[in-house]
């Protein structure tokens, strides 16, 4: 799995290409944990080259999002492919962390919500 | 994963498959990891049998850890929200609902987990199978997402106007749709049009003949399975289009039967009165002209005219109840006899008696028949007449006297036979004319649903200078079509005008 992130408009986009599975998701989870203690409070997660996810990678989407939940951030997941909406979907996680369309759309929405 | 996935491919499972089971194997693996071997160093076996029987494949995994069966430990809350979510648990969601069998036995020291994978041609995407089962009518339909319902013999399914919301596949039992008469058995499908069509409504009432079971599903989630399996959608639009052809073939064969009945009604009704006129043109002492105008449905009115012997015109007219053939036909029976008993040359309460009695009999249908009949003596212009129950005839004189002739008793045939019928004479001189007409001439209405009525028929004789009754006919015929104005006609129009012009030459010399 390789992780790459850039930001944009202050939201940080984190690219995960690759598997997130029980083997790959802590890594994932201490590179959070960096940008979490950076003081980042927007991200957004671009699935474009992800291949796949198993539980462990959907745990480390959970923690993260409970924890940027807990500091009034915000997560957004953007251009996941089939296997993985289908993941999201059977898990219901689809209901929690929506999927938009394209990593824009989610930049989008990310500036809708933090305007006040 | 590999092992998985080159054991798989070969044999035709589709990637999706494929990817599903190796998230079922890597779950089940990091939860023995985590609570058989609680972390520490293990090994595992995974075993991958080939079969020949092709519908299911089993995959075991085996370990050597503590006493653990994953098909124990707790699921999460998949409706729970974001704080609420617990972490763990999911990887046991995963193998449950994506393995069609888990099954957990313990062997001495070794956990053994046996999945079974059924082979579908498409993947199972959500906690229900995918099994369809094909209606009559070659629709697929995935049962399980239906829900069986039980009806007793007599129940309503639904009624004609009532929301449609549901369709249904028969099992056991036959339902009758009421208002076209239709049959839906074992296999076959109803309400189907009901989820595709705009009007939201039913078209018609479902009745169970039997005893019934069906399985039902909800418009909205025939919608949902829409965009899960798009040839589903394709196969019930066809189903439905093939369903409204049928019907409007069925419709469209109706209405010509029925178009037909009436062409075929009209034209025994016209061809039975006589048209040729004049129709005793070597009988100078009378003239006379009929006229009888169908309306759209048959009517039943009918005249006819016939001499008795040299000196004695006998002349009838009459309306059937009813439409239609049935009424064509009593029509044709009524005239027949009232010609054949009036030859006898009885007095014309007589004929109507005799008429009636013979009418009584075989009356299933229940129709009656209004008559009046008049035999005009030529040689003194004596007229005896009877009445049945019809309007009485007018008399017009050429000094321009118009009278409504005074019927007798007598009531319509057909009905009862204890029914008395009288003769009454009086005299017709030169000139005189008797107009016979049926009550679709008084009852002739115009848009502001005024009748023509008696009166005016009167007034109109009384203003009229025609004589000739071949022009009279069809003067006061075009009164009539200039009072209703363009309103619709709903009854035969009738007209019979009798002129007696004096006892003339004999026929023949001799007498």
């Amino acid at each position: 799995m390789k992780i790459e992130s850039r930001t944009e408009n202050g939201v940080l986009i984190v690219s995960i290409e690759g598997r997130m599975d029980a083997v790959s998701a802590p890594e994932f989870d201490k590179r959070c944990d960096e940008y979490l203690l950076q003081g980042r409070n927007a991200f957004i997660l671009d699935f474009r080259a992800l291949e796949y996810i198993s539980s462990a990678g959907l745990r480390s989407i959970l923690i993260l999002g409970k924890k940027l939940a807990a500091r009034k951030g915000t997560l957004l997941i953007a251009s996941a492919k089939d296997v993985v909406k289908e993941i999201f979907q059977i898990s219901g996680f689809g209901a929690l962390f929506p999927i938009l369309d394209s990593v824009d759309a989610a930049l989008q929405k990310a500036s809708g919500s933090t305007a006040t | 994963m590999e092992f998985i996935a080159d054991r798989a491919r070969p044999v035709g499972w589709t990637p999706q498959r494929v990817r599903q089971i190796q998230l079922v194997a890597e779950e089940a693996l990091v939860n023995i990891i985590h609570y058989a071997y609680l972390g520490r160093d293990g090994t595992f076996e995974l075993r991958w049998p080939e079969k020949a029987e092709a519908k299911k494949q089993i995959l075991e995994i085996e370990d050597e850890g503590n006493p653990f069966n994953i098909l124990e430990a707790p699921e999460t809350d998949l409706e729970a929200g974001l704080l609420e979510r617990k972490v763990g648990g999911l990887g046991i969601h995963f193998i449950k609902t994506l393995a069609d069998g888990v099954s957990y036995r313990r062997e001495g020291f070794k956990n053994i987990l046996t999945f079974v994978f059924n082979r579908h041609e498409t993947a199972r995407g959500e906690h229900r199978s995918r099994e369809t089962t094909k209606t009559a009518d070659g629709l697929n339909l995935p049962l399980a997402y239906m829900k069986k319902e039980s009806f007793r013999k007599g129940d309503i399914l639904f009624r004609s106007g009532d929301v449609a919301d549901k369709m249904y596949y028969v099992v056991r039992g036959v339902i009758r749709l009421v208002e076209i008469d239709k049959l839906v058995k074992v296999g076959g499908v109803i309400g189907e049009m009901g989820i595709l069509s705009p009007f939201q409504t039913r078209m018609a009432t479902a009745v169970c003949e039997e005893d019934l079971d069906v399985y039902a599903i909800s418009k909205d989630d025939v919608i949902k399975l829409f965009i899960q399996d798009s040839s589903l959608a394709f196969d019930l639009v066809q189903l439905c289009i093939k369903r409204y052809t049928e019907n409007l073939k069925a419709e469209t064969e109706a209405k010509e039967r029925m178009l037909s009945e009436l062409r075929i009604a009209h034209d025994i009704q016209v061809s039975m009165l006589p048209r040729i006129f004049p129709p005793f043109p070597d009988r100078t002492e009378f003239e006379i002209f009929a006229t009888m105008e169908p309306a759209k449905e048959v009517g039943g009115d009918f005249y006819d005219f016939f001499l008795i012997d040299q000196n004695r015109l006998g002349v009838v007219i009459g309306d059937v109840s009813g439409k239609g053939i049935p009424a064509a036909l009593f029509m044709a029976i009524c005239k027949t006899l009232l010609k054949t008993e009036a030859l006898r040359g009885l007095p014309p309460a007589d004929v109507l008696e005799r008429v009636n009695r013979l009418l009584i009999p075989d009356n299933e249908m229940m129709m009656f028949v209004t008559v009046f009949l008049v035999v005009l003596d030529v040689r003194t212009g004596e007229i005896q007449y009877a009445d049945g129950g019809h309007p009485p005839p007018l008399i017009s004189t050429p000094s321009g006297g118009v009278r409504f002739v005074e019927v007798p008793t007598g009531s319509i045939l057909g009905a009862r036979e204890d029914v008395r019928f009288g003769t009454a004479a009086r005299t017709m001189t030169p000139g005189d004319i008797m107009i016979l007409y049926s009550d679709g001439v008084t009852e002739a209405m115009n848009r502001d649903h005024e009748l023509f009525s008696e009166d005016r028929l009167k007034r109109h004789l009384l203003q009229s200078r025609e004589r000739d009754p071949v022009r009279l006919v069809p003067e006061i015929r075009d009164r009539i079509r200039t009072f209703a104005g363009g309103a619709a006609q709903w009854d035969d129009i009738t007209m019979v005008a009798l002129k007696y012009n004096g006892p003339g030459d004999p026929p023949g010399g001799a007498d």
